[in-house]
């Protein structure tokens, strides 16, 4: 089994960066968990390539990014859809490919969404960690941005002897989400929601457009904004990503996984970890509807995303292990 | 609510454990016991607890714990009897940093010693003889929240926030003080300024100081800024003076 380490060499990239789950346990230092923001996505393009646990990828947010490799790898490409193509030549997302060594992997053409994944076998390396994780964090400057030049260490690849042969690997594009409609998110009820008339039940009535202020602290929503009427200052707090603030204006504000930990704004809503995944990928101008749910409803989401996940791992998995090994 | 502790769903990731019963020092301290019990469990489930000065926001995996049995497991940890220190976790460490106040470096220091009625000298006075306790991890990124000049005088945050408040800028608002982490926009008055590095995601510790800490402060002249800067808190860790 060759152990040479294999690099990516990035062609193109302007808004792309080394991504992964992010850092949850920075919520006790008061450091947001950033990570990718579709983190379905992230983890899904992981168990397309078979790998056990998820291992950094590339995040590209709509714009172009080209890899090229110097060995060849097992690649997937996950996220918004986008024209994908392997040497030139038209392939698949959601489908674990072989990138010959040496060929482009180019995403571009970013639509319905905002942001693809690429995922290799065995991950891809470089750059530093803090608290275990590689992702960016904008307020520290932390984190790597994908700049053309850059070389990423990626693999290992020598395990799979996948030169000059091709594998049909399955394609396997996540079915359509249950329970909620394409662009409707799960709320769950916000602890604030008292100090609004109605309480802020209108936050369900209408639809809300998609901002451009929008990135990994926090997304912008135009629409009708629910009137406050209890004006009391409220003491700093820590808020969950995904709460859904009322900073006054004329505009909600939805905290990502880069949120500052504490903040007095009121919470109306709280916008549940699955629908978070689809939150990330709407564009400025899109419109989507809040819908309110239970817990137990957020939880099957949940449930439902993870055991996608998971089944698709265990099946590529297998897959990759029949591959032959090269060396002794 | 019972027993003082008011625990709520905040999604269906996060659960709030809220301090209800005495005064804000009693409610404070409630808090830091949770956490530093929390600290002890380890329980794999949760995957951080966000500490402010009266609640505790505990993030989960929900795929691993459903939220009622976190909610009766927190209950029972925030409202056990306690046979702790009243201020449990670590020793209380010190730490008195280099602040340059007033001018460029703290252009809201008139402005706050007028609120005190008192002239910018005794106000500088005033707020380097102090310790401030931290009370809590604030925004931007892990900034020390602690305790302001005084009960008795809240200072207004500015009707327009800035866009750009520098990293090491010494605030006050309310009865709170904060020292800003990094670069981050605020609507804090600002009255003077640190060249010490806080944070830094490139050590293996994001900070020196902890809730429970202490920090105190010393003037000094645009001349001495140089001498300090790129130290980080460590270097001003002090026996307590």
């Amino acid at each position: 089994m060759s152990s040479e380490a294999s690099t990516a060499t990035v062609v193109e990239a302007i808004f792309a960066a080394l991504q992964d789950a992010g850092r949850p346990a920075g919520a006790s230092w008061g450091i947001a968990a950033n990570g990718a923001l579709d983190q379905f996505s992230y983890h899904y393009g992981n168990a397309l390539v078979g790998n056990d646990r998820s291992l950094p990828s590339l995040e590209t947010v709509m714009t172009d990014l080209v890899v090229r490799f110097d060995r060849a790898v097992v690649a997937a490409v996950t996220g918004a859809s986008a024209k994908v193509t392997i040497g030139g030549l038209p392939a698949r997302m959601n489908q674990a490919v072989i990138v010959p060594a040496g060929a482009d992997l180019a995403v571009r053409d970013i639509r319905g969404g905002l942001r693809c994944y690429v995922s290799v076998f065995g991950g891809f390396h470089g750059g530093n960690t803090f608290l275990g994780s590689v992702a960016p964090d904008r307020t520290l400057r932390f984190g790597l941005d994908l700049v053309p030049g850059m070389t990423l260490g990626c693999g290992p690849s020598g395990r799979l002897d996948v030169s000059g042969h091709e594998y049909p690997f399955p394609v396997l594009d996540p079915p359509p989400r249950p329970l909620l409609g394409h662009a409707e998110l799960g709320v769950l009820p916000g602890e604030n929601r008292d100090l609004f008339e109605n309480q802020a039940r209108e936050l369900f009535e209408d639809e809300y457009v998609m901002t451009d202020k929008t990135d990994a602290v926090g997304s912008r929503l135009q629409g009708r904004i629910p009137r406050r009427f209890d004006k009391r200052e409220i003491l700093s707090r820590a808020l969950p990503i995904g709460a859904i603030e009322v900073p006054g204006g004329h505009e909600l504000l939805i905290l990502n996984r880069g949120r500052g930990l504490s903040a007095g704004y009121p919470v109306i809503g709280v916008v549940c970890t699955s629908s978070m995944n689809v939150l990330s990928q709407v564009r400025p101008g899109e419109r989507v509807r809040f819908v309110p749910i239970t817990l137990e409803t957020a939880r099957r989401l949940r449930f439902w995303e993870a055991e996608i996940i998971r089944s698709t791992r265990e099946r590529m998995t297998k897959i990759i292990d029949s591959v032959p090994v090269t060396g002794p | 609510m019972e027993g003082g502790v008011h625990i709520t769903s905040q999604g269906d990731s996060a659960v709030r454990v809220r301090f209800t019963a005495g005064d804000a020092e009693e409610r404070w301290r409630g808090v830091r016991r949770l956490v530093s019990r929390l600290d002890d469990l380890r329980l794999p489930a949760i995957s951080g607890v966000a500490a402010t000065y009266d609640s505790a926001l505990v993030e989960f995996d929900s795929l691993s714990i459903r939220p009622e049995d976190l909610k009766a497991l927190l209950r029972y940890v925030s409202t056990q009897d306690s046979c702790t220190p009243s201020m449990p976790g670590h020793e209380p460490q010190y730490f008195r940093v280099p602040v340059r106040y007033g001018g460029q470096w703290g252009p809201d220091l008139g402005l706050v010693a007028d609120l005190f009625g008192e002239t910018e000298e005794d106000l500088i006075a005033r707020h380097s003889a102090g310790w401030y306790l931290v009370r809590c991890f604030g925004a931007p990124a892990a900034s020390p929240m602690m305790d302001g000049l005084g009960d008795d005088v809240s200072v207004p945050r500015r009707a327009d926030p800035r866009v750009r408040v520098p990293g090491g800028s010494v605030a006050l608002a309310g009865v709170q003080s904060l020292i800003y982490s990094v670069n981050a926009p605020g609507g804090w008055q600002l009255i003077g300024r640190t060249p010490v590095e806080l944070v830094s995601a490139h050590r293996d510790e994001v900070c020196a100081y902890r809730p429970g800490d202490f920090v105190g402060y010393f003037p000094i002249t645009d001349e001495e800024w140089d001498d300090y800067e790129g130290l980080t808190m460590e270097d001003f860790r002090v026996e307590r003076g």
